[in-house]
């Protein structure tokens, strides 16, 4: 009995030293993480170009490619088959595999044979994972790529001026 | 006998618990040697913006949080890694992990003092800094970190 109450007194006594000679306390190990992705990253693979067409004097119309690239007419414009032919819109987007992404279109693009011009309106993004629509989202895929191809309206008034018309537009693609 | 309620108050040691690891979230691979920080606050910045892309999707960043326990209204110290100690790897990639800074609720000096409450507790918060290297390869990095408390 007495042993056990000597063992108890040295072991208060071993603590109190460590109190009054602030003894290392606890130690925490944390966890410390970053995720580096690649840049998104956007290449034009084919432009948005509309053809060849006719417009009548007295009637305007419209020249609609589709996000999976056909074209058709509206009101007082005919179709020609006649080169400059039409291509879709087509780009390629490189980043990480499996990201999401958000493309930004602008609402029109104005296209000039000056003086003279004329707006596009109406244009849908197609990415291959997303359906079509003004701001559509995609997802690069596994391969760390992605295309995605854009339709538009051309707006054609009546007894529009012959000529080429041409103009940009800016295409923006951010990760989500 | 005489010796047990002082042996019992004396026995009262610090402990941590952590609430949340540090993370600096997702970025793109920057185009020249950059540092990313994530204060106590869970602010995240760039020194030099133009060369990285901080981006919000998941893993997003937050700083790390701690709870600590002690004896009543005791003043306390909590020690940060050194620059140059920490670093995460991806791989065979890695970063440094410096300039911690640490903020605690009862004191916000910042210095890495604190106060227990009459309850004994408190919390802390800790941030740091990332350094890039230019072209820093992509991939998830990891690491660990190692803080310690004392009564001061």
């Amino acid at each position: 009995m007495n042993k056990s109450i000597i063992i108890f007194v040295i072991t208060g006594m071993m603590a109190l030293f460590s109190f009054w000679a602030h003894g290392q306390g606890p130690t925490e190990n944390t966890v410390a993480g970053a995720k580096i992705i690649a840049s998104i990253a956007l290449t034009e693979v084919q432009p948005m170009h509309f053809g060849t067409m006719t417009v009548q004097a007295g009637q305007g119309g419209t020249c609609v490619i589709s996000p999976a690239g056909v074209r058709s007419r509206t009101g007082g414009v005919t179709l020609s088959n006649l080169a400059p032919t039409m291509s879709l819109a087509t780009y390629h987007v490189t980043g990480e595999p499996g990201k999401s992404y958000s493309i930004t279109l602008p609402a029109t693009i104005t296209v000039t044979s000056a003086p003279f011009s004329m707006t596009v309106s109406n244009l849908l993004a197609k990415p291959a994972s997303g359906a079509a629509s003004f701001n559509a989202t995609g997802t690069i895929g596994s391969g760390g790529s992605e295309q995605f191809t854009i339709g538009a309206t051309l707006n054609v008034a009546a007894g529009q001026e012959e000529g080429l018309y041409t103009g940009t537009f800016p295409i923006t693609v951010t990760y989500n | 006998m005489i010796m047990s309620p002082s042996a019992a108050k004396i026995g009262l040691e610090l402990s941590i618990v952590e609430n949340a690891d540090l993370h600096f979230g997702t970025m793109t691979i920057p185009t020249g040697a950059v540092n990313v920080t994530v204060t106590t606050a869970g602010l995240r910045s760039a020194t030099v913006p133009s060369l990285i892309t901080l981006l919000s999707q998941a893993p997003v960043a937050h700083n790390a949080a701690y709870t600590i326990y002690g004896s009543k209204n005791a003043h306390y110290i909590v020690t940060l890694p050194a620059n140059g100690i920490v670093k995460i790897t991806s791989g065979a990639n890695q970063m440094n992990v410096d300039n911690f800074t640490i903020k605690s609720t009862n004191n916000g000096a910042g210095n890495g003092t604190g106060k227990l409450n009459a309850q004994g507790t408190d919390t802390f918060k800790i941030g740091a800094t990332l350094k890039l290297a230019n072209g820093q390869p992509a991939g998830s990095y990891t690491g660990t970190f190692t803080i310690t408390a004392a009564y001061n």
